[in-house]
C-alpha cells in the first residue's frame, strides 16, 4: 500500500469520527473548546502511532487467539509511560494534556487499528496509518471544538472573537451541544461528499 | 501439548516485557515527578502567603471540610495560614487552597482540582472569580442578585451549586485560620 493513499484514507476517507464514527467518548467529553480538541487529538495520535508499530513489529509472534489481550496491554502500557513522562519532564505540556492523557486507554481507535490495520501489515504502513488516523482524528475534534466553543463563548482557541452583543448558547459547550454539532458536521461532510461523486 | 500452553506463554511474555519498560520508566521519570510536584506546591503557597519564609504542618483532624493545613512564619511570628480544602461542588470533589493571613482575611483562592461543568462552574477556577474572596474576612454568603454587602459573592451565573461550594470551603478555611489563632484547633 502507498503511504500518500494511506494517509488520505486516514485523513478524509475513512475519518475516524466523522465517517468510521468511533471513540466518540472522548469526542464528545473534550471538544468544548478548540484546544482542548487539539491536545485530546494530538496525545491520541502519539499513543496510536507508538502502539501501530509495535504491534505491527510483534503481529507474527502472537498468536491469534490471545491477540486482543496482547494489544490491550501494549496499548495500556504506552498510555502509561507518554504519562508519566509528561509528568516528569514537561510539566508545562502536562498540564493542559494530563486530563486527557487517562482517557486514551478507552479510545476505541487504537484497539480498531490495532486490529483492523497493524496486525496484519508491514511496521512502516502500519506507523503512517497511525500517523494518518491521528491527523484525521485530531482535526476532526479540533473542528467540532472550534464550532462549540465559537457559539457557546464567543471565542475561538481562547481569543474572544463575537461581540458582547451575540449571544452565548451555553447549550453548546455542555454535552447536547457536543451531538448536535457532530451531527450537524456529519451531514455538512456527507453533503459535501455526494455532490463530489 | 505445546500448542495448547503457547498463547498463555505468550500473553504472560508480553506482560513481562510491558511490565518491564514501566518499571523502567516509573524508575526514571519517579525524582523528576517528586521535583516538580514540591515546586508546584511550593509556587502556590507562596503566592497565597508571599510573606512567610517557613512552613510548618498543622493537624486538622476535627476541622470541618479542611484536608490540610501550613502555618506560614516569618522571623518567628505566625504570618498566616495556607489551608487545603475540600468540598463537594456540582460534577464532584473539589480541592482548593485557601491562603489566611494573621489578620484573618483571605490572602488568594487557588481552586487545583475540579469537574464542574466546562463553561459554567468551571469558571470557578479563574482568578476573575477567585479574587473576589481576596482581603475580606467573611463569613461569605452567595447572592443570586447584585451583590451589596462587603463578604457578598455573587452566584456564577447557573452555577450557583459550585459557587454555595468554593463560598463555603473558604468560610472553613477562615473559621480554621481564627480558631488556630485562639488556640482551639491545629496544635
Amino acid at each position: 500500500m502507498n503511504i500518500g493513499k494511506i494517509i488520505k484514507n486516514g485523513v478524509i476517507d475513512e475519518n475516524p469520527t466523522f465517517v468510521q464514527v468511533i471513540g466518540m467518548c472522548p469526542t464528545l467529553a473534550v471538544t468544548t473548546s478548540a484546544i482542548n480538541g487539539i491536545g485530546m487529538g494530538l496525545a491520541t495520535a502519539a499513543v496510536l502511532v507508538c502502539s501501530n508499530l509495535m504491534i505491527s513489529l510483534i503481529r507474527k509472534i502472537v498468536p491469534d487467539k490471545i491477540r486482543i489481550p496482547c494489544y490491550v496491554v501494549v496499548i495500556a502500557s504506552f498510555v502509561t509511560i507518554v504519562q508519566l513522562l509528561l509528568q516528569g519532564f514537561l510539566p508545562e505540556l502536562n498540564k493542559s494534556l494530563g486530563i486527557f492523557i487517562p482517557l486514551i486507554v478507552v479510545n476505541c481507535i487504537i484497539l480498531a487499528r490495532a486490529e483492523a490495520f497493524a496486525g496484519k501489515q508491514g511496521p512502516i504502513s502500519s506507523f503512517f496509518d497511525g500517523a494518518s488516523m491521528g491527523i484525521g482524528f485530531t482535526l476532526a475534534l479540533f473542528i467540532i471544538g472550534l464550532a462549540r466553543e465559537l457559539l457557546g463563548s464567543g471565542s475561538a482557541l481562547g481569543f474572544t472573537i463575537l461581540p458582547v452583543v451575540f449571544p452565548r448558547t451555553i447549550m453548546m459547550i455542555l454535552p447536547p451541544g457536543a451531538f448536535i454539532t457532530l451531527g450537524l458536521l456529519m451531514a455538512l461532510l456527507r453533503y459535501i461528499g455526494r455532490r463530489k461523486a | 501439548m505445546f500448542s495448547a500452553l503457547k498463547p498463555g506463554l505468550t500473553l504472560f511474555a508480553v506482560s513481562a516485557i510491558a511490565a518491564l519498560a514501566l518499571s523502567f520508566t516509573y524508575m526514571i521519570t519517579e525524582k523528576p515527578i517528586e521535583a516538580q510536584n514540591a515546586a508546584a506546591q511550593e509556587r502556590s503557597r507562596l503566592e497565597l502567603l508571599p510573606d512567610a519564609d517557613t512552613f510548618e504542618e498543622m493537624d486538622v483532624t476535627s476541622a470541618r471540610a479542611v484536608t490540610s493545613a501550613l502555618k506560614g512564619k516569618a522571623d518567628g511570628r505566625t504570618v498566616g495560614y495556607v489551608i487545603g480544602i475540600s468540598v463537594s461542588g456540582y460534577g464532584g470533589v473539589m480541592d482548593m487552597l485557601v491562603g489566611v493571613d494573621d489578620g484573618n482575611a483571605v490572602t488568594g483562592v487557588k481552586i487545583m482540582n475540579h469537574s464542574e461543568t466546562p463553561g459554567l462552574g468551571a469558571n470557578a477556577s479563574q482568578e476573575s472569580f477567585t479574587d473576589k474572596y481576596k482581603g475580606k474576612t467573611g463569613p461569605f454568603t452567595v447572592t443570586k442578585s447584585v451583590a451589596s454587602g462587603e463578604n457578598e459573592i455573587d452566584a456564577i451565573t447557573s452555577a450557583t451549586i459550585t459557587t454555595t461550594a468554593v463560598t463555603d470551603g473558604v468560610n472553613a478555611a477562615v473559621e480554621f485560620a481564627a480558631a488556630s489563632a485562639r488556640g482551639d484547633v491545629g496544635q
